[in-house]
């Protein structure tokens, strides 16, 4: 692995990082030079002086190997993670060392869990920067790498065959630069338009842009205490409910249909997999809901159900009701729909429904296999045969998964903390979802969490957000060739 | 990122030691920055805290005195033919001057409670010169003791609960300022931090970027002089060193031809 390419091309995303710190400064200047002002441009200044440094002694051009590319992966997101906690150590407030820690990794991460307990009295620049530390984790170091890696064709298409299924690719073909490009401009359009609805819906702009920074990245971010609960308003959360399912869908497949003005986007099997479970997980906890008498009324119960459903598989968490006192049966849906998540080749963590989709697809064919030993049974999706590689691939991914979760429970348990909050803690952390049980519930954060699991939480929010990638990193120094 | 392709050694070791450099002023700027603003926290919170203090003790001994001196006329001690009301404009801008002393909301308000029950003390003292002119030892007696006592008990514990509330805001200083001071070392540290570290990385691109290039060449070219070896040395920069490389190459491909024809 050579260094100082590597240390270039992470240099690259530093100085994205180091631009956003100066718009979250200059947000800060037009409200009068709130207290954030100085942090966010000092941070600024350090974070673009560390990312140019390497960029004056490596020069580009010389192609890399897929070693290499996962490390600049890795230490492009860790590397963030640290130079993100800089404005909020810098402005001090809440934020020691370890807060800043987890606030900043929940950022990139676009998982959303927070330390704060009075987030209302951040100034306008910190909380910017908060949502936008979600905006660039939402579309990914790596894209931002990658638009400005000329010679990083071969690698990036190798890792959007691991990051973007092939299942969800069938409905449309476009070249890796060129998907790129989609990604981004579907990310912005959604900005761009959750952000007006937001604003006409009656969201002041500054809430508004935040919120917007927040659904589509899926992060979950909010500038007030109470989350989207502080607006108590229907039309709002209908808008965010609409941008969330939105951007936990497949990117290509939104261009896809919108390119070809057709309706993709339910012809593809996945994203129709992804569909039917928000709206029979939504049904479920609203009939559960009305039924335990938690609602009062069926509107209401669509209302908190769809909102909760939603706003958990697609890994935002935005709330409006405290879910922690659901009855067990929602409880359980919620977390089910916390494993599955959204779509691959979106903004959203966890294990995706691209793999679970696979998983009950070959679940279906053992048993048709086992009913008829001698038939020839095989996985399809939209007419194409899928190759058992890639079933075996997302079985081995899914094991990893759980196993990670199962360790990141044991860890939290160990650290004090109740089987309730544990499991939910680390489920929530893996697929980066932001909410969770217990006393870490819808309204509350992670303040009290032990110091030591936010730090755990913290890495475990990395390795959720980069599936595979530090893993393969790991297994990859071990071997001479990948 | 193309500004950054063609950039001469020169340059490169200059714009190196800019950043550098500049990282160090950030650092030391904000360590003094934040060490100032610490120093001046810390003097201005004792400050304010002392200072409450010496007031909300000040304010007692007024009060007392006052309350004293009435009690020595009304018991006859004096033998006053008369008795005077203390003119209260000087405490009253007395307190009026000290408000600004107190800093927290909860002072605020403990001082604007003195306030309020320093004006009902005074209230009933003016009542004194009617009941002193009536000469009855009872009728004065019965109003110091069952009228401007309890207002005097009310005023005087409103006093004490100033001066407490700033003894145990003294004390909350105390603490929260050993948490400042963990986070003022902060920046600094963090800053420094990075300093150091662009300096091994500085150490690093000099080494792997300038240096090493330049110990191949002239181990290429030691090579080719002593045992005629074939001049093999690759540099991946795009400077004077890639040029240098191109030229000894150049000179090797000369040297072969000459050796050739002669």
């Amino acid at each position: 692995m050579n260094a100082g390419v590597i240390s270039r091309y992470v240099g690259i995303a530093l100085i994205c990082n180091a631009f956003f710190m100066l718009l979250s400064a200059v947000i800060s200047a037009l409200y009068g030079f709130d207290s954030s002002f100085s942090p966010l441009l000092v941070s600024c200044f350090l974070t673009f002086l560390f990312g140019v440094f390497p960029l004056i002694f490596v020069t580009g051009g010389r192609d890399i190997n897929i070693r290499e590319g996962l490390a600049i992966l890795l230490l492009a997101w860790f590397l963030s993670c640290i130079f993100g906690m800089l404005p909020y150590v810098l402005w001090g407030g809440e934020f020691n060392l370890v807060n800043a820690w987890f606030e900043s990794a929940s950022g990139y991460t676009t998982t959303g869990a927070t330390i704060l307990n009075e987030i209302e009295t951040l100034p306008h620049g910190l909380l910017f920067w908060r949502s936008s530390t979600h905006f660039i984790g939402g579309l990914g170091v790596v894209v931002f790498i990658i638009m400005f890696l000329p010679t990083v064709g071969m690698i990036g298409f190798r890792m959007s065959k691991m990051e973007v299924m092939d299942v969800s690719r069938s409905n449309f073909r476009y070249r890796f630069k060129k998907l790129i490009r989609i990604f981004v401009t579907v990310y912005l359009v959604i900005t761009v338009i959750s952000f007006a609805a937001l604003v006409l819906a009656g969201m002041s702009p500054f809430d508004a842009i935040n919120h917007a920074f927040s659904a589509v990245a899926t992060g979950g971010f909010s500038t007030r205490n109470l989350s989207i609960a502080a607006f108590d308003s229907p039309l709002i959360e209908f808008i965010l409910i609409l941008s969330m399912v939105l951007s936990s869908i497949h990117f290509g497949v939104i261009y896809a249909s919108f390119a070809t003005r057709s309706a993709k986007i339910f012809k593809d099997p996945v994203t129709r997999f992804y569909l039917m479970t928000i709206l029979i997980s939504t049904v479920i906890v609203a009939i559960t809901l009305l039924l335990e008498g938690v609602e009062q009324g069926i509107f209401h119960a669509l209302r908190n159900g769809a909102f909760a459903v939603v706003s958990t598989i697609s890994t935002t968490g935005f709330s409006i009701s405290d879910t922690s006192g659901w009855p067990i049966l929602a409880i359980m849906v919620i977390l089910y729909v916390s494993v599955q998540c959204g779509c691959s080749g979106s903004t959203c963590g966890g294990v995706r429904s691209d793999r679970m989709w696979l998983i009950l697809k070959g679940v279906r064919a053992q048993l048709i296999k086992m009913a008829h030993p001698n038939a020839v049974v095989q996985v399809k999706s939209g007419g194409q045969v899928i190759e058992k590689d890639l079933i075996s691939s997302v079985h081995t991914f899914l094991f990893i998964y759980l196993v990670l979760t199962f360790l990141g429970s044991l860890f939290y348990a160990m650290t004090g903390m109740s089987m309730m909050e544990s499991v939910s803690s680390s489920i929530s952390m893996m697929g980066n979802m932001g909410l969770a049980f217990g006393e870490n519930n819808s309204f509350y954060n992670f303040a009290n969490a032990p110091q030591i699991s936010k730090i755990v939480m913290g890495i475990q929010m990395i390795v959720g957000r980069l599936s595979l990638y530090p893993v393969l990193l790991i297994f990859t120094l071990f071997r001479k060739r990948f | 990122m193309e500004i950054f392709r063609y950039i001469g050694i020169k340059r490169k070791v200059f714009l190196g030691s800019i950043v550098l450099a500049m990282v160090l002023l950030i650092s030391s700027s904000i360590s003094m920055f934040e060490y100032t603003r610490m120093n001046d926290h810390v003097a201005e919170l004792i400050s304010d805290n002392t200072n409450s203090i010496e007031v909300s003790r000040e304010l007692l001994a007024k009060a007392e005195e006052y309350n004293l001196r009435l009690m020595h006329l009304v018991l006859g001690e004096v033998g006053e033919e008369s008795i005077e009301v203390i003119n209260d404009d000087a405490f009253i801008s007395f307190f009026s001057g000290i408000k600004e002393s107190f800093v927290t909301e909860q002072d605020k308000a403990n001082v604007d409670s003195v306030m309020y029950a320093f004006a009902a003390y005074m209230h009933i003292v003016r009542e004194a010169s009617d009941i002193w002119l009536t000469n009855r030892d009872d009728l004065l007696k019965e109003w110091y003791f069952n009228r401007l006592q309890p207002v005097y008990a009310k005023l005087k514990a409103y006093i004490e609960k100033l001066t407490n509330d700033s003894q145990d805001a003294l004390i909350h200083n105390s603490q929260s300022l050993q948490d400042n001071f963990y986070r003022s070392l902060m920046p600094g540290l963090i800053s420094a931090l990075l300093g150091f570290l662009m300096v091994l990385l500085f150490n690093y691109y000099l080494n792997h970027y300038l240096i090493n290039p330049i110990l191949k060449i002239t181990r290429g070219i030691k090579g080719y002089m002593s045992f005629n070896k074939k001049y093999e040395v690759k540099i991946e920069s795009n400077d004077e060193l890639a040029e240098l490389n191109d030229s000894v190459n150049d000179i090797i491909d000369i040297n072969k031809s000459a050796k050739k024809q002669s």
